[in-house]
């Protein structure tokens, strides 16, 4: 949901528009009414301002909560573009925020309301997050982009990793003569033959075979057991490789290059490769990183959503009952 | 080694990963049923707690649904918002009066109010500003709004109004002068002859000179009430203070608050130290009595004093007509004769002489005529048979002189009396008007903020000195049967706002 971007913006433009006008009228009808009198006083929440502000607001509210079930239970139904939603998510979401502290009077104060303080609260606390969120999304993306080139899914980076740390034993037991008994799966994990996930095409279930060579017996690139063992299985097998040997991109290519100097040519594109191995081992760190900065912020957002549509809804009936 | 494909590593992901969440979605998932459960169990403990689950009363709505504390009178209900709202009907509109209604009256404002334009009790009476707050203070604007253009807010149109068509402010320019010193609202001053400038001066002389009177010439009783002190000679010239006569009055009429008002002046209390109404040494008049009543009892003192001088007196007989030939006739008509000579000086005295202009005759002084009007029509006085027609005219002095306004001398207690009744050194009648403060000195010290800073300024809201409900009383105190019909309650529907006891 880019903004700040010239080919995104003029999409974004007239909703920016539409609720900076919407806020000034908003801002204008409350004004007058308050002065209506020739004095100051405040609008209530059952004001006609302050009723319409707050029924309107209220609306937005279960809209951009339509968003959850849209995303989670119409899954496949075509309910509107996606980006549309988005876009409509965004600027309404930012006009409730003046709108509902207008209807609400501005009460922060617990001890007099503590329903009122809390609905203004959450209220402040879903935009900011979302604001913040939209900063996040408009930064982060570009960043991954650029520098995180072997991204995959990121839920899938642990499979993923499983697969690499078979691949590189593999290699290394290809290069360095070891048979591949010595290396027999436990039950569970996938067989060092295949590289690819349990996959379905048609009514056939199997393991996609990874298109790869078979690099054969290089004498002298014993070294690499070593290495493999002693730098590379415990990076690739790590939760964290932060503090490990090979997290640095510097260390790594120094050792690397060390590495090769003990082997034999035949053996260097097997540690090529096997670099590049612990290469995508450190972007899938930075994935790890940048996904959880960019996704933790929704945990508040949508808890805090939650609550503040649950708690509008008592604050609705009990106001209605008792006004 | 060839570098890896899309297709390579596309084939790495397992078909399927979607339907699983990762930890994020499971953490987001995990505090929104933390905040659903919070909201729950915040809505059901105020919903719940200490409650009474049969009658369905929210016994701790405030933790939801109030928008602040209530003021003290309605403090108890802080938790029983049914005690004033009528579930589903907003407060401020006609139907959501009706609980205010089952404990105040809330008389309309006039008989001419215009229907539309009465505002509904919570209109004006605005709670839930905290336990200190005034649910009778509320800003001019409540009042200006059909008092700025009042021809407007008329039921019947063009009805002349019996005040200022617009007010908006206390000063003068938007608020008119008060009634009691306008020229044409100015009502009927009381019909008594008082002297301000003489009384308040040392020894009270006469202005044409004369004697002076002294603590020696008071009784001994009301000296110290006068301003001897201790130690003062009796021949030091009486000086009076305006609180020798004008006290607060504990037992205000109309029921208006005590200590606000000035207690009427009284004849026994106030006047009878120097104005003994003595008609002889032994004999004095009764204050307050009718004309007719007064001569009655003078004629009647005379009469005994005939009867004490002569005894044989009371065994003569009256025949009532005159016959010649019966011996001491002449005795009886003597005295008939004598007795109304002396009642017919005495009316002169206390009714035909005007004011005297000594005050210490030695019969008394001055007489009733000294303070008080003769009712027109009452007539010269030449003969026993015309003082049949004299009368006295009432004083009808009015114990409130603002009578839509509320005034509390006990508020204003630190004032010098001079800074606002400044008229009453120089008043040589009590019919002067001036005597009561203008706006203008009300409002040297109640001024809109607007006007003067607001540093030392008191009050000018409207509420401070006029209140809406009851046009005819607007300012009956509490307990007055004009302010509320007060309904009673048993101590326990009171309490839950309830209905009224049968």
């Amino acid at each position: 949901m880019l903004i700040w971007d010239r080919e995104n913006w003029p999409r974004h433009r007239p909703w920016c528009i539409g609720a900076a006008v919407v806020t000034l009228l908003a801002i204008a009808w409350y004004l007058a009414y308050g002065f209506r009198l020739g004095e100051w006083t405040w609008p209530g929440g059952a004001s006609p301002p302050g009723l319409a502000y707050g029924i309107f607001g209220g609306a937005i509210i279960l809209f951009e909560m339509l968003l959850w079930p849209r995303k989670s239970l119409w899954r496949g139904r075509r309910l509107g573009r996606t980006v549309l939603w988005m876009t409509a998510h965004l600027w309404l979401g930012l006009v409730t925020l003046p709108i509902l502290l207008l209807h609400g009077g501005f009460h922060f104060n617990p001890a007099a309301s503590p329903l009122a303080a809390v609905l203004m609260i959450l209220l402040i606390g879903v935009v900011a997050s979302g604001v913040f969120g939209t900063i996040l999304q408009n930064i982060i993306p570009r960043l991954m982009m650029e520098n995180v080139p072997a991204e995959t899914i990121h839920s899938q980076i642990g499979n993923v990793l499983e697969q690499y740390q078979d691949e590189a034993l593999r290699l290394v037991n290809a290069v360095c003569g070891v048979e591949p008994a010595a290396a027999e799966p436990e039950a569970g994990k996938r067989l060092l033959v295949t590289a690819g996930s349990a996959g379905r095409v048609g009514d056939v279930r199997g393991r996609f075979v990874q298109a790869g060579f078979e690099p054969e017996v290089v004498a002298g690139a014993d070294p690499l057991l070593a290495f493999h063992a002693e730098h590379i299985e415990p990076y690739l097998n790590a939760r964290r490789g932060a503090g490990l040997s090979l997290a640095s991109r510097t260390a790594a290519q120094g050792l690397f290059a060390a590495l090769k100097t003990r082997l034999p040519n035949e053996a260097h594109a097997v540690a090529d490769r096997l670099a590049e191995l612990c290469d995508q081992r450190r972007q899938f760190d930075l994935q790890r990183r940048l996904h959880a900065v960019l996704h933790s912020w929704l945990a508040v957002h949508v808890s805090a959503s939650v609550a503040l549509t649950l708690l509008m809804i008592v604050h609705a009936v009990l106001a209605l009952k008792y006004s | 080694m060839k570098p890896e494909t899309s297709k390579r590593r596309r084939s790495r992901i397992e078909l399927g990963y979607y339907k699983s969440g990762d930890g994020y979605s499971r953490f987001r998932s995990a505090l929104c049923g933390l905040a659903i459960a919070g909201v729950a169990a915040w809505t059901g403990y105020a919903c719940l707690a200490g409650g009474d689950r049969s009658s369905g009363i929210l016994r701790e709505p405030s933790l939801l649904a109030s928008k602040g504390t209530l003021a003290k009178p309605h403090a108890m209900w802080d938790s029983q918002c049914s005690a004033c709202h009528r579930p589903f009907s907003p407060i401020s509109t006609s139907l959501g009066s009706e609980r205010c209604k089952s404990c105040h009256a809330g008389p309309a404002h006039h008989a001419n109010e215009r229907k539309a334009d009465t505002p509904a009790c919570a209109e004006c009476h605005k709670d839930h500003q905290g336990r200190d707050a005034s649910l009778t203070a509320m800003q001019d604007v409540m009042c200006t709004r059909c008092h700025a253009q009042l021809d407007q807010h008329a039921e019947t149109a063009g009805q002349a109004l019996a005040i200022a068509p617009a007010v908006t402010r206390f000063d003068l320019a938007h608020h008119p002068e008060f009634p009691t010193l306008a020229e044409e609202t100015r009502p009927a001053a009381g019909r008594v002859k008082f002297n301000h400038r003489r009384h308040l001066a040392a020894g009270m002389p006469a202005e044409q000179g004369g004697a002076v009177l002294t603590y020696g010439d008071l009784p001994e009783s009301v000296r110290s009430r006068y301003g001897f002190t201790p130690g003062e000679k009796l021949d030091a010239p009486v000086h009076l203070a305006c609180a020798s006569c004008h006290q607060l009055d504990p037992a205000p009429p109309a029921q208006r608050g005590h200590g606000d008002y000035m207690a009427p002046i009284a004849y026994e209390s106030h006047c009878s130290a120097c104005h003994p109404l003595a008609l002889t040494e032994q004999k004095a008049i009764r204050h307050g009595l009718p004309a007719a009543e007064v001569l009655a009892d003078v004629r009647e003192y005379y009469s005994a004093q005939a009867a004490l001088a002569d005894p044989d007196l009371l065994r003569k007989p009256l025949p009532p007509a005159r016959i010649p030939s019966q011996p001491g006739l002449q005795d009886s008509e003597a005295y008939s004769a004598a007795i109304d000579a002396r009642v017919l000086s005495s009316a002169r005295r206390l009714f035909g002489a005007g004011e005297s202009p000594d005050l210490r005759s030695d019969a008394g002084r001055g007489g009733c005529v000294e303070c008080h009007r003769l009712k027109p029509g009452s007539g010269e006085i030449v003969s026993i048979g015309s003082l049949a027609g004299i009368a006295v005219e009432p004083v009808a002095m009015r114990p409130i002189w603002f009578a839509k306004a509320r005034f509390a001398h006990s508020a204003h207690r630190a004032i010098e009396c001079s800074d606002c009744h400044a008229a009453a050194w120089e008043s040589r009648s009590s019919g002067d008007l001036n005597l009561l403060p203008g706006i203008a000195t009300c409002a040297s010290c109640h001024a809109p903020a607007a006007t003067f800073s607001r540093k030392g300024k008191a009050g000018a809201l409207c509420v401070e000195c006029h209140r809406y409900h009851d046009g005819d009383h607007p300012l009956a105190g509490e307990g007055a049967p004009a302010r509320d019909a007060i309904r009673r309650f048993s101590v326990q529907s009171f309490a839950e706002g309830g209905a009224p006891a049968k």
